[in-house]
């Protein structure tokens, strides 16, 4: 068998079980484009429980509830996702009153965060999302990365 | 089969097909018959990226035509739910559009999504009772904690994944070819001549060309050699 057969036959197998994305997932893919760029100062998450918890930190939480923190030169922003994913709570640091987004790829939910930086969001569905974080008082803001909750 | 090379064909948005076929003019003969066909693909994802930063809607379903496949195997073989692995593959797309102007290394962008897919498979995977339709755990899994097979498992997937990383990066037209060669039942050479506009007589020496691309590819890819190494022990 030829060099380049044994290469082929690689390829056959290496794409044997592969699936094809369905048409839905092929959409979604096209249409995130409509987000490029809109993200001036962006806060990456730093911290996630999903992730960063090991198994036993995960027991000792007793709970289902996740915690992610997004980290931007701009300040900090903090959310606990509870009530089996329908609520949403968290704060902005630096803390100051201002209007929390929390951005689907299709639409986008407001929230106003009070003078300690504290906001809620309700009837959460489950999904990629990103935050957009505006203080009252004109001073810059920050969205965040995208994420799966 | 084909179903990585074969998107195309399979019945995505026509908007997909119709950009890929926009983005990346025709070369024609020339394309196929030079040595054209070997310059690295890297350039070509490159550019695709640069455009797209830029605000081209083409050059962005192009990199949709060529890596959402890889991001969708990435996200099932992690165990995934469809339910969920769509969620893995729409947010690793709308991190790309994030990033697009932001990526250090552009020509690298397959590598880019895969590890960001991966990770976000981890996050899904391991948020317990998060919509579960199916056994999160995967064939994979199980066989990996039971025993002998769970190397080869493991391997077979790693080189499933760089092979199908390294076909993202190849030129259009080469892909064209090898999903054509590939098809259950492949294409006979007189179907491709016509398919491609090549004369018969320049199909076996393009498949050669483009497999030499392909091997150029996997050795420079991160699990390349690994991956070289197990197809070896399988040939």
């Amino acid at each position: 068998m030829s060099e380049h057969d044994e290469l082929f036959d690689r390829l056959k197998r290496a794409t044997r079980l592969a699936e094809v994305p369905p048409p839905g997932v092929l959409r979604q893919a096209l249409d995130a484009f409509a987000w490029r760029g809109i993200s001036t100062a962006l806060a990456a998450v730093d911290y996630d429980s999903a992730i960063d918890d090991d198994d036993s930190a995960r027991v000792r939480a007793a709970s289902r509830d996740r915690r992610l923190s997004f980290r931007g030169n701009l300040g900090v922003l903090e959310v606990s996702v509870i009530d089996d994913g329908q609520r949403l709570v968290g704060r902005v640091q630096p803390a100051r009153p201002g209007e929390v987004q929390l951005r689907y790829p299709g639409r986008t939910d407001t929230a106003v965060a009070d003078g300690f930086g504290h906001f809620v969001f309700e009837s959460v569905e489950p999904g990629p999302v990103s935050f957009c974080w505006q203080p009252e008082d004109g001073a810059s803001g920050f969205d965040t990365e995208w994420v799966t909750i | 089969m084909v179903p990585v090379l074969g998107l195309a064909r399979s019945g995505p948005p026509s908007t997909a097909r119709g950009a890929m076929s926009l983005s990346e003019p025709s070369r024609g003969l020339a394309a196929l018959s030079s040595p054209a066909v070997n310059e690295p693909a890297v350039d070509e994802v490159e550019s695709l990226v640069s455009r797209a930063a830029g605000g081209d809607d083409q050059a962005w379903s192009a990199l949709v035509e060529r890596f959402a496949g890889l991001i969708w195997h990435i996200a099932r073989t992690s165990g995934l739910a469809s339910a969920d692995a769509a969620d893995v593959s729409q947010t690793t797309w709308l991190r790309l559009a994030e990033y697009l102007g932001a990526l250090r290394e552009p020509s690298r962008v397959g590598a880019w999504l895969a590890t960001t897919a991966r990770r976000e498979s981890v996050r899904v995977a391991r948020l317990a009772g998060r919509r579960v339709v199916v056994d999160p755990w995967s064939e994979l899994e199980r066989v990996q904690a039971d025993g002998p097979d769970a190397d080869a498992a493991l391997i077979e997937a790693e080189e499933s994944l760089s092979v199908q990383q390294a076909l993202a990066e190849m030129p259009v037209r080469c892909r064209d070819l090898l999903a054509g060669l590939l098809g259950d039942p492949p294409c006979s050479y007189s179907e491709l001549s016509a398919r491609l506009g090549l004369p018969i007589g320049s199909i076996g020496p393009t498949r050669a060309r483009c497999l030499d691309h392909l091997r150029a590819l996997l050795s420079k890819s991160e699990f390349g050699s690994d991956a070289i190494s197990a197809g070896r022990r399988w040939s």
